[in-house]
């Protein structure tokens, strides 16, 4: 697993998950996952469907409780102190459950008495930036006016954690900017932090600090965004004979091509890479960085864990 | 699946198995008991005994509209995943009725034949033995229109309401009306089959309807509300629990308190008429004449508005167990989990919100009481009071002014002390625990009738009541202090709230010490099981049961 | 300030926002002095992290392209015009390496290349005349 910690924060962690696991039955959904978030940051956490990441979303909320291993937002048990752990947390789920048959102002009326650091006027603008008319039922906004409206009561009371699963699935360009402009300003915000799950890895890309990356419950990375693009190279290697399937070069990853033209990605140990390539027989004819696209889909295509688990890296 | 037949079917096979299949079981061993063992076949002890079958049989029933039946919604029932498969309206309707008309008339058969046409009912009692051919026709009937009504789009809020009570009252009236004028059991069938045969063709005009998309959108009334002012700029609310006491209020127990009353106010014109007539004709008994109680129909219409709308409001218990008394799962959505609110919170706006929901029942309850006994002959009066004859006046109107009171506490009690169930959102061990409670009440009810018969079980039984009582003490002792020690440690509830609640629970034992003095003389006995059933630990537990629903 | 960011690019966001920041000033776009939108406001208007763009500006200040003024924001550095000129070249100079690249990959000798230079030159001189 490639962890790499670019700056030793000072400040105690927004977020501490250790060694978490959880079944459903036989199903094992997150399998010994440790993530910790400083504070000012945004964690991306990416993966396939079913990979994990609404269940670990669930026990950052406490609606989940940990079987083995421990959750610590601000420093509290979400299950055992939820009152003090949930007034700082906002949280968008993937499908707003919102009471359908109220109207928009008794929601806003309705979840502004929980938060003590409601910001009315706040709430106001944002409302107006919507387009929200206050007196529609939430069961007749469709569904991207619905996502607008979780994100206003999540929001108004700016939160010191935003945790978001998903916003942006099946919402139209124009509400996902809305969703990401939410994020950026959390951010900008001093101390406040940002959790938030998305299949979208260009904008992963764009607002995040830190990724994370779930398969099969376990977390196969965790790190700067930054680190983790520099650290991943795309090479396109030309071999002398054409071949029918990939060689085993150490580092790896993520092969496709044909005959003689084979691409992959490698991860930090490039400099044996051209080595490896002249003993069997290829010549380096490109290179370039990997989107987070390319990367995600080079891990999960199910030979990136032969190429982890041969070299241990840390 | 090559026809549209056999898809439905399987469709509806799948969703009714389990009920049928349990409902078949109960029904077959049921039936075997009443022919081996002849104790059972007095109505006394059979009837209680139905109880869990004829919730068998609601929950058939529920299944055979071939999707839960939301009475608030506009849309049509019929599933859209079905409307959409290539086959045309008529087949779509005709054959989930027919299977439907199938299995309800069957059901209802075979509970008579089997179970009903043994017992030895009296004769002077209001179904007649010969109407027992009928009966599978009008179960036929009343399930048809129950479908017509599920599956019919109806753009008016609560207009289905209104439509399930209309053509109820058609074919039952229309029944009964027949009956009354003698007409022969072919003639009643056969009203009951052309009462079918219209059902199918609403039905199909309903289901079409469906397929063009009526009902999707909401009628245009809407546009009234936008006329309104943005109601007169609430200021916010003062806390976290005034508002989820204002949702509570809003959402959950609006419902039950309205069908409550609405069975209450039921009652207001029938007794009217009950007493109109009695006026006339005087009042008739309505049990055989060598009963030992005396029960005329004004009686027994005062007592339908008293039981009925606490059977009411505790059947709809169940809804106030979940955040919304709408919502389809009783799992908690994660907008209402992830509240700051503790679970304690939470539970004491429900209990609130019940308090005002039983008070105002009792209070309806109260006024169709008075305004009855207002309309009723002497004679029934006297019956109404005989409970009451060996206290003193002054005894007497103390009692019966603490009776509203009495029906608020009952109401809330029945509703609050299910929550610590409902609360848990778990669908099966809500369901268990439901058929166990039926269950567990009949059973009493058998084991009281039994003992009743057999005096000499009874001895045995009063003296073994210390060690009773010892006993069950301990239990509700041991229950109630892990209880609160869970309660404490997960920091749902301060020491100085289960310090209250003991003291008010001690407050309401004594009450009901008191109270229950003047009718028992031989108070030692009936006094501590009272008290045991003053309910403590699974009011006070409620909390964990949602603690337990949030935190999976 | 007219600036566009790609995350599929390959190259990092906060390179693409100082290569444009750099251009913008080399080509005259941005004056020098004149001052850049402050970090949050111009991470809202390209939805990306306000990190990111702290750090672009904090590589333009580095370079010596801007400069901060304390509770004022970050403006172009006055000396801005005599390094535009370098900008330039060194943008230049990263297009012909890409270039170079190419064209050696092509089997196409520096010769050939000089010559196709000039010939695209006077294709496109008579758009050029009106500069």
């Amino acid at each position: 697993m490639v962890t790499t910690a670019h700056h030793e924060p000072e400040e105690s962690p927004v977020l501490e998950i250790t060694e978490v696991s959880r079944r459903f039955g036989d199903k094992l959904a997150l399998d010994d996952v440790s993530i910790a978030i400083p504070p000012g940051t945004v964690l991306g956490l990416v993966g396939e469907n079913g990979a994990g990441k609404t269940t670990l979303i669930k026990h950052v909320l406490g609606l989940l409780k940990a079987q083995a291993g421990t959750v610590r937002v601000f420093g509290l048990d979400p299950v055992i102190e939820p009152v003090k752990v949930l007034s700082q947390i906002g949280y968008l789920s993937e499908e707003p459950d919102l009471p359908g048959w109220m109207r928009v102002h008794e929601l806003i009326r309705y979840v502004q008495a929980f938060y003590k650091t409601w910001d009315a006027k706040y709430a106001n603008e944002l409302r107006e930036q919507f387009a929200l008319d206050p007196k529609a039922r939430i069961k007749t906004l469709s569904k991207g006016q619905r996502a607008r409206a979780g994100l206003l009561v999540a929001l108004a009371y700016r939160p010191r954690l935003l945790v978001l699963d998903e916003p942006s699935s099946g919402l139209d360009p124009i509400v996902r900017r809305d969703i990401l402009g939410a994020i950026i300003r959390t951010i900008a915000d001093e101390g406040r932090t940002v959790l938030f799950s998305s299949h979208l890895l260009s904008e992963v890309e764009r607002v995040s600090d830190r990724v994370a990356m779930l398969k099969a419950g376990r977390l196969v990375f965790h790190g700067d965004l930054a680190d983790i693009k520099q650290s991943h190279r795309r090479v396109t290697l030309r071999f002398d004979k054409a071949i029918n399937s990939p060689p085993p070069l150490p580092g790896a990853f993520g092969w496709t091509g044909a005959g003689h033209e084979w691409t992959a990605l490698f991860d930090l140990q490039f400099e044996h890479v051209e080595t490896e390539a002249t003993r069997y027989g290829a010549e380096i004819v490109d290179r370039g960085s990997p989107t987070l696209d390319e990367i995600f889909f080079a891990r999960t295509g199910g030979n990136g864990s032969a190429a982890l688990a041969s070299h241990a890296q840390e | 699946m090559p026809s549209p037949a056999l898809g439905l079917s399987y469709y509806i096979w799948r969703r009714t198995r389990l009920p049928l299949i349990s409902a078949a079981l109960y029904l077959i061993i049921l039936a075997a008991a009443v022919q081996l063992i002849p104790a059972i076949a007095s109505p006394l002890v059979c009837v209680p005994l139905l109880a869990p079958l004829a919730a068998g049989v609601i929950a058939i029933l529920g299944t055979l509209t071939l999707e839960q039946v939301n009475f608030d919604a506009a849309a049509s029932v019929y599933p859209t995943h079905l409307l959409i498969r290539p086959a045309t309206t008529r087949s779509l309707v005709a054959w989930p009725m027919l299977y439907a008309v199938i299995i309800a008339a069957g059901t209802v058969a075979m509970i008579d034949r089997l179970l009903l046409n043994q017992l030895h009912l009296p004769s002077a009692t209001i179904e007649q033995r010969p109407i027992n051919v009928s009966l599978p026709f009008i179960a036929a009937a009343f399930i048809s229109w129950l479908q017509v009504v599920s599956w019919f789009p109806i753009p008016v809020p609560f207009g289905r309401l209104v439509a399930f009570t209309l053509t109820n009252l058609l074919v039952f009236a229309g029944n009964v009306g027949l009956y009354k004028a003698g007409a022969p059991q072919s003639i009643i069938a056969l009203a009951n089959v052309a009462l079918v045969a219209a059902a199918f063709a609403c039905a199909v005009v309903g289901v079409r309807g469906a397929r063009r998309g009526v009902g999707q959108t909401p009628l245009p009334l809407t546009f009234i509300t936008r006329l309104l002012p943005l109601q007169r700029n609430r200021r916010p609310f003062r806390s976290p629990a005034a508002a989820q006491l204002w949702f509570e209020c809003r959402r959950n127990i609006f419902a039950p308190t309205v069908f409550a009353c609405s069975m209450a106010l039921l009652a207001l014109p029938l007794s009217m008429l009950g007493s109109a007539h009695a006026r006339k004709t005087g009042s008739v008994n309505l049990l055989t004449p060598d009963a030992s109680i005396a029960i005329t129909a004004p009686i027994l219409i005062l007592a339908f508005a008293t039981a009925g709308p606490i059977l009411v409001f505790l059947s709809m218990a169940a809804g106030i167990g979940k955040f919304d008394f709408f919502a389809k799962e009783t799992r908690w959505p994660s907008f209402a989990t992830i509240h700051p609110m503790s679970s304690g919170d939470f539970v004491r706006a429900k209990l609130k919100a019940l308090a005002f929901a039983s008070l105002i029942t009792a209070a309806v309850m109260s006024i169709v009481v008075t305004i009855s006994w207002l309309g009723m002959i002497p004679s029934d009066r006297a019956l109404a009071l005989a409970p009451l004859a060996k206290m003193s006046p002054v005894t007497r109107t103390l009692v019966l002014s603490l009776l509203p009171l009495a029906a608020a506490l009952i109401n809330w009690r029945n509703a609050a002390v299910s929550l610590i169930v409902f609360l848990t959102g778990r669908p099966r061990l809500i369901t268990t625990f439901t058929f166990a409670n039926i269950a567990m009440i009949s059973l009493a009810f058998q084991a009281g009738y039994w003992l009743f018969k057999h005096p000499s079980h009874r001895a045995a039984l009063e003296s073994a009541f210390p060690a009773l009582i010892v006993i069950a003490i301990t239990i509700k002792l041991a229950v109630a202090t892990t209880a609160c020690r869970a309660l404490t440690h997960l920091q749902l509830i301060s020491r100085n709230a289960v310090v209250t609640a003991i003291l008010l629970w001690s407050v309401f034992a004594i009450i009901a010490a008191v109270t229950f003095h003047p009718f028992a003389p031989s108070s030692s006995k009936l006094i501590p099981i009272i008290i045991l059933m003053l309910p403590f630990t699974r009011l006070i537990a409620t909390p964990l049961a949602l603690h337990w629903n949030r935190h999976r | 300030m007219q600036i566009h960011v790609s995350p599929t690019d390959g190259i990092p966001i906060y390179l693409q926002i100082v290569n444009q920041i750099q251009y913008l000033i080399s080509s005259g776009r941005i004056a020098a002095g004149e001052e850049l939108p402050p970090i949050r406001v111009l991470a809202e208007q390209l939805l990306v992290n306000p990190n990111t763009v702290a750090r672009a500006y904090r590589e333009l200040e580095l370079a010596g392209a801007v400069e901060k003024r304390r509770t004022a924001g970050t403006y172009v550095a006055e000396g801005g015009s005599r390094l535009a000129r370098k900008e330039r070249l060194k943008i230049l100079a990263r297009r012909i390496d890409a270039l170079l690249a190419e064209s050696r990959q092509m089997n196409v000798p520096l010769d050939e290349l000089i010559d196709l230079l000039r010939q695209r030159d006077r294709v496109m001189a008579p758009a050029h005349s009106g500069d």
